[in-house]
């Protein structure tokens, strides 16, 4: 029950790789991602000075993105938002294609480990870059002793980011994996509601968190 | 491949080799996708939308600019106005005031001719009177000569000479109303 | 493990197995005992937010999104719970362990 399937498998250098559902899913989302951002392209050519239709929401979404961002990083690091509006767009779009009938990508750890070790490499990455000297010598703080306790929690940190998707997301498919496979007379009108909870408003949710605290994370090691 | 063998792969998580190869992939496909993003959307619309914010900005500017020259513009004709205004009522001020000198002279100067035009025609009427007054005394003295030579003419009795003293009287009369 | 066990047959082996499988159930069970607290600290936070925003109604917005995001992160220990359930359901690392 709600396993991925493994769709085929192709050697390169010799080394297994496995097509998973998970790959798959990713491709067909990525390539309607693609294809609506190509089709907002071709509508900024239309754009006018006065927006209406098409335009608002396009303009809506970057706005709103831009601003989340600034938000939480500050205007000196805006620029971050090249990242975070494609993986905010992406969890967003793999927790709701549960809708579709896809087995959510983020329900597969590899995906929510990815995203999380992308952040836990911007988190040292500007740590070191911003703060230098001080970045190491805030894992003996407060006193040397705590060293340790220091590693674990900044190990902690990716882990509990991609646990705490990847456990919703799995959850929520898993509970309505186990209702679709009830009685007909309880798929009625059950797994509607039970789908704007755990895809829609849990979706909605965990990408907002996920984001707000990769981005959290980051400007704390840049600190000022 | 053996459809069989495929199924019996399926899993719901692992941590194996197999585990890193996935995470690789998926770390590939999401920069791929975040690129694209960027690069088709995000970049572009930013853009527009910052020319746009600039644009509307300057056209802002542009609007005050124009706005304090129109105020400008306004107060200078509104200086100009009141200038007008005070010069009109300095104008106005000056004929009014000229116009009461000359009205003011105009009547002065008639009171003056008409004193002169009075003056002489009392003087012509005094002469007059002086005249009258002359002649009549001339004739009076003429009359009472002319009666006392009557009285001495004729020695008369008292009928005759008041006869004779009311013809005088009569005449004198007459001579008098008709000075 | 004595020299006996290697001597099991595939029945004692399936019957090992079982009895791992068994014990990975109850412990997945067991595991998701810890998603009392999370319930414990999700209603706190959603009563303490009731209470701010009848104090303060004009910052409901602020308050429901703090109060859900606090929410969301207290939910992670729940999720580990969860987590742990999962792994020892469908990814279990005790049965690699029967070498027989």
């Amino acid at each position: 029950m709600n396993e991925i399937d493994v769709y085929g498998i192709i050697h390169i250098f010799g080394q297994e790789i496995w097509i998973t559902q998970t790959i798959v899913t990713t491709w067909v989302l990525m390539a309607i991602l693609i294809i609506i951002a190509f089709l907002a392209r071709l509508q900024l050519k239309k754009f006018s000075e006065k927006p209406s239709g098409v335009q608002n929401v396009i303009e809506l979404v970057i706005e709103s993105m831009d601003n989340f961002v600034i938000s939480a990083m500050g205007e000196k690091y805006s620029y971050f938002a090249n990242w975070f509006f494609g993986v905010f767009v992406f969890i967003l779009i793999s927790n709701l294609s549960g809708l579709l009938g896809f087995r959510p990508p983020t329900a597969d750890y590899a995906t929510t480990a990815c995203l999380a070790l992308s952040t836990f490499v911007l988190i040292h990455f500007m740590g070191i870059l911003k703060q230098k000297g001080s970045y190491f010598k805030g894992y003996i703080e407060p006193i040397p002793i705590m060293l340790p306790m220091n590693i674990i929690s900044e190990i902690a940190t990716p882990i509990s980011l991609s646990f705490r998707l990847f456990g919703n997301i799995l959850g929520g498919s898993i509970i309505m994996g186990m209702v679709y496979s009830l009685p007909a007379i309880f798929r009625i009108a059950i797994p509607g509601v039970l789908h704007i909870y755990f895809d829609v408003f849990a979706g909605c949710i965990q990408t907002v968190i996920f984001v707000m605290l990769s981005m959290t994370f980051i400007k704390d090691k840049i600190g000022d | 491949m053996d459809a069989n063998y495929l199924k019996g792969l399926a899993y719901v998580m692992n941590f194996d080799k197999q585990f890193i190869i996935q995470l690789c992939w998926q770390l590939f496909n999401t920069a791929v996708l975040c690129f694209i993003l960027t690069k088709l959307l995000y970049k572009p619309v930013k853009k527009f939308l910052a020319d746009r914010k600039e644009k509307i900005a300057k056209q802002i500017d542009g609007a005050k600019a124009q706005l304090e020259d129109a105020q400008k513009l306004k107060a200078q004709y509104e200086m100009k106005l009141s200038e007008i205004e005070k010069e009109r009522n300095a104008i106005l001020d000056n004929a009014r005031s000229q116009g009461k000198q000359t009205e003011q002279q105009i009547i002065s100067d008639a009171k003056r001719e008409a004193e002169t035009i009075k003056n002489r025609a009392m003087l012509d009427i005094q002469r007059e009177q002086e005249k009258a007054k002359d002649e009549i005394k001339k004739q009076i003295i003429e009359v009472s000569s002319l009666m006392a030579s009557r009285f001495i003419a004729s020695s008369m009795d008292e009928a005759t000479q008041n006869r004779l003293v009311d013809e005088v009287i009569a005449d004198l009369g007459e001579i008098k109303w008709q000075s | 493990m004595n020299g006996n066990i290697s001597t099991l047959n595939a029945y004692d082996e399936a019957t090992l197995r079982a009895f791992v499988l068994g014990c990975s159930a109850i412990g997945a069970g067991l595991a998701m005992i810890a998603g009392i607290g999370p319930g414990i600290g999700q209603g706190f936070a959603a009563g303490k937010g009731a209470e701010a925003v009848g104090r303060q109604p004009e910052a409901r917005g602020t308050v429901v999104s703090t109060m859900l995001l606090g929410c969301a992160v207290a939910e992670s220990t729940g999720i580990y719970g969860l987590v742990i359930a999962l792994i020892l359901l469908f990814a279990n690392p005790l049965v690699g362990k029967i070498n027989l």
